[in-house]
């Protein structure tokens, strides 16, 4: 009785663990899985190895994995410009504006221990929404920046703050949008 | 965990004895209780990783955690190789308990260091 539940309880945390979409969650589910796992091995008469897996896997993985997430992160950016195929080269050496924008954000990303990755496409802003790899879609059209950003992000209220410290006479639009793909109205 | 919290350190301290007695004695039982050199030096390593999560602390030196390491490896296989072929065990049984233990204690501390270093290392110098 008592193994079938700890079994049972081993496969919902580790589909928890795989399903979260919080990293940190899924390395405290990680630990969690590991201690139940530890309980298991010393109900089949293992306790050399409970002790190991409970110090080793539940205890000291636990930190490794927390220092790291507190190390790295990664924040992806993507740039898009509408008329990124019919550009010359004059426009590219000549955004300066744009290359300034990107830089400061990166700065940004930076100063927040994020480690920024900026990938420019021509694609369209709805292919971009429907893969989802992306934290931050950067898309300019003329004069026009326009910047979205999922609703959960708290970055990205920062990122307002900066941009109207920074660039008040910039035509700059954030749109926010939720979990399904809908943009959510701005206040 | 930028800042420091009281009752965190508070606790962390009240810990460390139970801390230290509980990877000595799984240590020192290894050889006939579960347990044992490896599983008593990794809640040894617990020790140090967590005064570093709590209070950030740098003041351990790795270098010379390091040189001891090394030292610990070098008698690490110095002495079975001297039990075995000086055939100790053999001669002298009363001494054969004895050498589990010490081989235990010697894996215990090289297992708590070594764990030390690969956290701390990564905490250090792996700064992006």
């Amino acid at each position: 009785m008592i193994e079938a539940i700890l079994l049972l309880l081993l496969i919902l945390l580790a589909i928890m663990a795989v399903e979260t979409q919080i990293l940190r969650m899924a390395v405290v589910f990680l630990g969690i899985f590991s201690l139940l796992l530890s309980f298991l091995y010393l109900f089949y008469g293992a306790p050399d190895v409970a002790i190991a897996e409970a110090v080793m896997a539940s205890g000291l993985v636990t930190l490794l994995y927390l220092t790291a997430l507190k190390r790295y992160r990664v924040y992806n950016i993507c740039f898009t410009n509408e008329m990124f195929r019919e550009v010359d080269d004059r426009y590219i050496i000549e955004g300066t504006r744009r290359g300034q924008l990107l830089r400061e954000i990166e700065q940004f990303c930076i100063s927040k221990e994020l480690e920024p990755q900026i990938v420019c496409t021509p694609e369209d802003i709805d292919t971009l929404m429907e893969t989802r790899k992306y934290d931050l879609i950067i898309r300019q059209e003329g004069e026009h920046l326009t910047i979205y950003g999922s609703q959960e992000n708290y970055f990205i209220d920062e990122l307002e703050m900066l941009l109207i410290l920074r660039y008040e006479d910039l035509n700059t639009r954030i749109v926010r949008y939720a979990e399904d793909g809908t943009f959510v109205e701005e206040t | 965990m930028t800042r420091e919290s009281s009752i965190v350190s508070t606790i962390t301290g009240l810990l460390y004895p139970f801390i230290i007695v509980f990877g000595v004695y799984i240590i020192l039982n290894g050889h006939d209780t579960p347990g044992g050199g490896f599983q008593g030096g990794a809640i040894l390593a617990v020790l140090f990783i967590g005064r570093y999560i709590v209070s950030h602390t740098d003041d351990f030196s790795i270098h010379q955690a390091h040189n001891v390491e090394k030292a610990l490896l070098a008698v690490l296989i110095l002495v079975p190789t001297l039990f075995v072929f000086g055939a100790i065990g053999r001669r002298y049984p009363q001494f054969n308990e004895a050498y589990l233990v010490f081989m235990n204690v010697l894996i215990g501390f090289k297992v708590a260091l070594g764990l030390t270093i690969v956290v701390f290392r990564y905490a250090f110098y792996e700064d992006r």
